[in-house]
């Protein structure tokens, strides 16, 4: 009976696998089907207006040109990516924030203290290399978040990377973390993003608006509030992500050596 | 390019099955940082390096030891795979 029902399941897989593919290539090779991949009228799309950066300005749009070296574009990101994530849907990405929050505070309470032993101690070679590693992944992580605004990366991945970092020290010198410190940048980082975003209500006039010169395309410090908030979104993400898996490995106690 | 394309996001719809049927939980958590990479490096291909960076470093590392710890944790209360 139970046999049977792998096969069932087995054999539905397979269709499913199949029709997919055939999807897949269709969509790559028939053009009329209208569900071709790869090429797109790029100027009907609400993209295209981003591309040009300039959105609130309509009058502008139609023959806006942006080049390396101009200054004071309505969003001063080289990267069109971040001038949409950070700056024009600046509140989506708040909400981001506060979902990654939430989990961090759900895993917070329900990951109870608890004492483990450790029987096997991390060998002499992953202990003399870690260090090394961890000097990298936070140098890569703190380039990722910095230049957010210039290049593909930002405040997320970058934040990750830094906290990969922290857990592979975690994990080689089995020690407890310090968890205070990154609930505390944690919250400052939170409180900074907010803050940012309420002094561009008073300020421009709407949540996180833009409301400092965005300066040279290209430049390290240029785009205004962007750089800021992925600064500060990098530092939120880092101390979240360290902290949850601190409480994850929680508190060991060692006993071998 | 376009059908080296296709032919990860086949391999990853085939991997998605995997995870389903695999003996161990070990081994579905190793297929699933598998599958992450797979659609990082499509990603990649598709010239979204935002969402390739992000998906690397959150989905392939951070998922599978999140999941590695969890799968700890719960052996630690008495859950046993082979029962």
């Amino acid at each position: 009976m139970k046999r049977n029902n792998r096969l069932i399941i087995n054999l539905f897989a397979l269709v499913v696998v199949l029709l997919f593919g055939f999807i897949s290539i269709l969509a790559v090779t028939d053009g009329r089907s209208g569900l071709t991949m790869f090429s797109a009228d790029l100027q009907h799309r609400v993209s295209y207006a981003f591309l040009l950066k300039s959105v609130s300005h309509p009058e502008r749009a139609s023959n806006a040109t942006v080049e390396p070296g101009g200054r004071d574009y309505e969003d001063g990101a080289a990267n069109v990516v971040t001038s949409v994530v950070v700056d024009y849907r600046m509140l989506d990405t708040f909400g981001e924030v506060l979902v990654l929050f939430a989990a961090a505070a759900g895993v917070g309470l329900l990951m109870t203290e608890r004492k483990r032993v450790v029987e096997h101690d991390a060998s002499i070679v992953v202990k003399t290399a870690v260090p090394l590693v961890m000097l990298f992944a936070i140098i890569t992580g703190a380039y990722i978040v910095l230049h957010g605004h210039l290049t593909p990366g930002g405040g997320f991945p970058g934040g990750a990377i830094i906290a990969s970092g922290f857990i592979l020290q975690f994990l080689a010198f089995r020690e407890s973390p310090k968890r205070l410190i990154f609930k505390i940048l944690e919250s400052l980082a939170g409180l900074g993003i907010l803050a940012v975003g309420l002094v561009g209500l008073f300020v421009k006039g709407s949540l996180f608006a833009n409301f400092i010169a965005t300066g040279t395309l290209g430049a390290t410090i240029s785009a205004g509030t962007v750089l800021i908030i992925y600064l500060l979104i990098g530092i939120k993400v880092a101390a979240e992500l360290a902290s949850i898996s601190g409480d994850f490995i929680g508190g060991e106690q060692r006993i071998g050596g | 390019m376009e059908i080296w394309v296709v032919v990860l996001g086949v391999l990853m719809v085939v991997g998605a099955i995997a995870v389903l049927f695999q003996r161990s939980l070990r081994n579905s958590i190793i297929t699933f940082g598998i599958i992450s990479l797979m659609s990082a490096l499509i990603m990649a291909m598709m010239k979204a390096y935002d969402v390739a960076i992000t998906e690397a470093s959150i989905g392939a590392v951070l998922t599978t030891a999140i999941f590695f710890w969890s799968l700890k944790r719960v052996e630690e209360d008495g859950y046993d795979e082979k029962k």
